[in-house]
């Protein structure tokens, strides 16, 4: 990668930086701090806040310009004659075709399921790098990112509700350790790596890749990290942990006994997730739930869809076309309505 | 010989150059590479007088291979201001700016990568091409952090930059199909041609027929006496094969139906014949119809520029309705005339209350689908002709015809209107077989030259876009002995004869509807030995 040098070190620099203070600030302060350690919590407690303040306010930005066409993306055969076969998730015509198309493409990633390699004997070009890779590496992430966060439910509520339970029971795992490891978190562990090696090996993903890509990844496998460790190696107190979230949500204190790294890296962590998702591109959640081309219904022909700022605009009307042509029409013809 | 070639002519071009694309991106961020230009590879500027025909700003001549492009005083400002504006007036590039993940999906599926191996031609660098700088202006981390959040300052540089890469995409929005968050890079190419025309700034392909369309109603500049005599000499042709006189009625006032479709098709083949087999259908349906001069145009190349000159073109097919007191409207073959149509055309100029929902005279179908537009595809009308039985067609006049379907990107991924053509397509012709299941309906591959590129002198860059295209077309070839494209865009018809030309020679291109006036069975008449091409029946290619 002769010469992307200076690229890649910015941003992967940049990103790995901003990740090392994300976990070692927070422990360098309690060092400082001493006793007094507690104090870096009120932050913390704040970060569930900015996350619902920024979030709402970023949506609210978005949703305050209008959507001016309709100009749905249609991936299907049309709603027109009865005897054509139409699909109707593909290119939706009504409210709940509509949802039934953005649930397959955001839940289920259809859009990236598409990217079957391209008959081979086009030429290499013409072959879709990856094919379906990135769907499964996506489709890993987030399934398994979403249990894992649903896991740690228990660490709020108490009793924990049976879903969570549930999902421990079902959620495979190896009895080698104790506490025993989930499937999730290996899985979880693994795509991480696979989508952060992805955007490093292929040079053309590594060329569109910025710091707002490689932070979050990085950022995701140090909570990965920190998590696995304080619960498998370090054997890190969660019972204290979870004894200072069950205080909070019933509004005491209880503190841990002692500021352990590996806690407050994960914590710490995991804040500075919730702060920056509403202010970076992980608010793709939203937004795919949002996105015009995907939400709206093709039935363009049958209801008028109204902007409310159509301009005004300058046209050539037809008693002007007749006064510039007219003798020439006349001459070949043509019926005019001014003689 | 060789020394006579010029980069604007397909013969310039080596095919294995061509087929030698380098896809690793060349050393540096593509940030800061600073962007050239060769022959072969962009358009003309457009001249200063189209864009005064119009009342634009900043006409001023300039070139592309200039240092110093002249642009306006203030031209900062002026893009910025543009942009806030657009920005203001859309959540859809709101969330196309702030949602992308760079996840590169969409890289490798565009055309013009496919073709270039270009690093800015991914759709996602594209688009990164306007995001960089709405970052550095619009965004707290992009003023503070500038280049470690993606942002650059606004120079001339980029304005040139713009200029080449938003003249290298079709707006086809195949990339959008395989985004997760369906992403719309065609949105980005068109607010950025938004924005450089507002410097004065665009191709002369795309600025010539906007004005010529704003002045004469259609983008070739034909005067009314001009499309008279074009129908009449088609009406001629088709005599010689037929031998049977069709009316041509123009500007009638009173008609049922007002026919809109692409001027090219009057002017050029292969386009004349499909336009043929229009003259032959309405005939032998009795149909009660009119042409316009006035709205003699159903493309719309102002979706090429601006929403504003869009709607200023497309008014004229409204306005020409009510004043001709027709009941609804019939469209051509045509792509992006039918992504305007379709999408944009009520918002724009509609409501068409004054019109009635289309309803076909002879199956007695009413097409409720487009009861607020008031307006139906000819591939849907003939398609319900079929279903109804009430077209006599004899297939074996198409005898020689081995046709695979090419789908436009407008037909393909702005309506889903894919089974009606094939529906009239498999009637009218026994050969069928369709490409690569990756290269075709939502899908489909671009032809390299829509959305204004189908100039000569960007010759390279067309013959780079067209290659996939070409080679899945070349793949049936070679697989059933292919050799005829069928297609229901006018601009495919042009482009696509070029490109199969130079990737898949042997195969020519085709209307659907020449090839449903080859087999459409008349009343009276002669006994057809010839097709509408004046080509012995069975015999040719
Ligand atoms: S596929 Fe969509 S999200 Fe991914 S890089 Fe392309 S535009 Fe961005
Ligand atoms: S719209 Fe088509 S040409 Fe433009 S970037 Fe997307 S795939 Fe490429």
């Amino acid at each position: 990668m002769p010469g992307t040098g200076r690229h890649l070190a910015v941003h992967i620099g940049g990103a790995l930086a901003a990740v090392a203070v994300a976990c070692a600030l927070p422990a360098l302060m309690a060092w400082l701090l001493g006793s007094h350690w507690p104090v870096l919590l009120l932050p913390l407690g704040l970060a569930p806040l900015a996350l619902v303040v920024l979030f709402v306010a970023k949506v609210a930005r978005w949703m305050r310009a209008p959507v001016p066409f309709r100009v749905p993306l249609t991936t299907g055969q049309q709603r027109g004659l009865p005897t054509l076969p139409r699909r109707r998730f593909d290119n939706p015509h009504s409210m709940f075709e509509v949802v039934i198309r953005v649930l397959l493409d955001v839940f289920l990633l259809r859009p990236l399921f598409r990217a079957t390699p391209t008959a081979p004997r086009l030429g290499r070009g013409l072959a879709h790098g990856m094919a379906r890779w990135l769907w499964l590496g996506a489709a890993a992430f987030h399934g398994a990112l979403a249990i894992v966060a649903l896991r740690h439910l228990r660490m709020f509520l108490q009793p924990a509700p049976h879903f969570v339970a549930w999902l421990e029971d079902f959620d495979v795992a190896t009895e080698m350790f104790l506490p025993k490891v989930h499937a999730t978190s290996v899985i979880l562990l693994l795509a991480l790596l696979f989508l952060l090696g992805r955007r490093l090996a292929l040079v053309r993903v590594r060329t569109i890749s910025l710091a707002a890509d490689y932070f979050p990844l990085f950022l995701l496998l140090a909570i990965a990290v920190t998590g696995i460790v304080m619960r498998h190696l370090t054997r890190t107190d969660v019972t204290a942990v979870q004894q200072f979230a069950l205080g909070l949500a019933a509004g005491k204190l209880v503190l841990p006994a002692r500021a352990d790294f590996w806690l407050l890296a994960h914590v710490f962590s995991v804040g500075t997730l919730l702060v920056y998702f509403p202010l970076s591109k992980l608010m793709h959640l939203p937004g795919a739930l949002l996105s015009p081309t995907l939400t709206l219904a093709n039935n363009n022909r049958e209801q008028r869809y109204i902007n409310a700022r159509n301009p005004r605009v300058e046209v050539l009307h037809y008693a002007d076309y007749e006064a510039a042509f007219r003798d020439r029409m006349i001459e070949a013809g043509l019926p005019v309505e001014k003689e | 010989m060789a020394a006579q070639r010029k980069p604007d002519q397909p013969e310039f071009y080596e095919r294995s150059t061509l087929e030698r694309v380098e896809y690793a991106p060349p050393p540096g961020a593509w940030l800061r590479n600073p962007v050239t230009f060769h022959a072969g590879e962009f358009l003309h500027p457009a001249k200063p007088k189209n864009l005064e025909a119009l009342g634009l700003p900043s006409a001023h001549a300039w070139s592309p291979l200039d240092e110093d492009w002249q642009l306006p005083e203030g031209w900062q400002k002026i893009v910025l201001d543009g942009l806030r504006e657009r920005l203001e007036g859309s959540r859809t590039l709101r969330l196309m700016m702030d949602t992308c993940v760079r996840c590169g999906a969409c890289a490798e599926k565009c055309p013009f990568f496919i073709g270039s191996g270009d690093p800015k031609n991914m759709p996602v660098l594209r688009a990164e091409l306007l995001r960089s700088i709405y970052r550095k202006y619009f965004t707290t981390s992009g003023r503070i952090l500038g280049e470690l959040a993606g942002a650059r300052e606004l120079t001339p540089q980029v304005i040139k930059e713009w200029f080449k890469y938003f003249f290298q995409c079709t707006e086809c929005r195949r990339c959008a199909v395989f985004c997760p968050y369906g992403i719309d890079t065609a949105e980005f190419t068109m607010l950025g041609r938004d924005l450089l025309l507002r410097l004065g700034i665009s191709a002369n392909w795309v600025m010539e027929p906007v004005a010529n369309c704003y002045r004469t109603g259609n983008h070739l500049g034909i005067q009314p006496q001009g499309i008279k005599d074009s129908l009449e000499f088609l009406a001629d042709e088709l005599e010689e094969v037929t031998g049977i006189r069709v009316e041509v009625p123009i500007n009638r006032q009173g008609a049922e139906i007002l026919f809109v479709t692409p001027s090219g098709d009057l002017m050029a083949d292969p386009g004349t014949y499909t336009a043929m087999g229009y003259l032959a259908l309405f005939h032998e349906l009795g149909l009660d119809y009119t042409f316009s001069t006035y709205a003699s145009e159903g493309g719309n190349f102002g979706l090429f520029a601006s929403p504003e000159l869009m709607k200023r073109l497309n008014a004229k097919i409204y306005a020409e309705a009510r004043r001709l007191g027709v009941k609804w409207i019939l469209g051509g073959e045509c792509g992006h005339m039918w992504r305007v149509v379709h999408q944009y055309m009520d918002t724009m100029n509609g409501p068409a209350d004054f019109l009635e929902v289309p309803t076909s005279p002879i199956t007695g179908t009413r097409f409720e689908h487009a009861r607020g537009t008031k307006m139906i595809h000819i591939a849907e009308f003939t398609a319900d002709l079929i279903a109804h039985g009430r077209l006599k067609l004899d297939p074996a006049r198409n005898a020689g015809v081995i046709a695979t379907f090419h789908d436009s990107c407008n037909p393909a991924r702005a309506m889903g209107l894919l089974e009606e053509p094939r529906a009239v397509l498999r009637e009218v012709c026994r050969n069928f077989h369709e490409m690569a299941a990756d290269t075709i309906r939502e899908r489909t591959l671009c032809c390299g030259g829509g959305a204004g590129l189908g100039a000569d002198e960007n010759m390279e860059v067309r013959l780079r876009a067209g290659m996939g295209r070409g080679k899945a077309v070349a793949q049936v070839r070679d697989a059933h002995g292919v050799n005829t494209l069928v297609t229901i865009c006018a601009i495919d018809r042009a482009t696509l004869t070029t490109v199969c030309d130079y990737w898949a020679p042997g195969v020519r291109v085709a209307g659907l509807h020449e090839l449903v006036g080859n087999a459409l069975v008349m009343k009276g008449g002669k006994p057809r030995t010839h097709n509408l091409r004046q080509e012995p029946i069975g015999g040719e290619a």
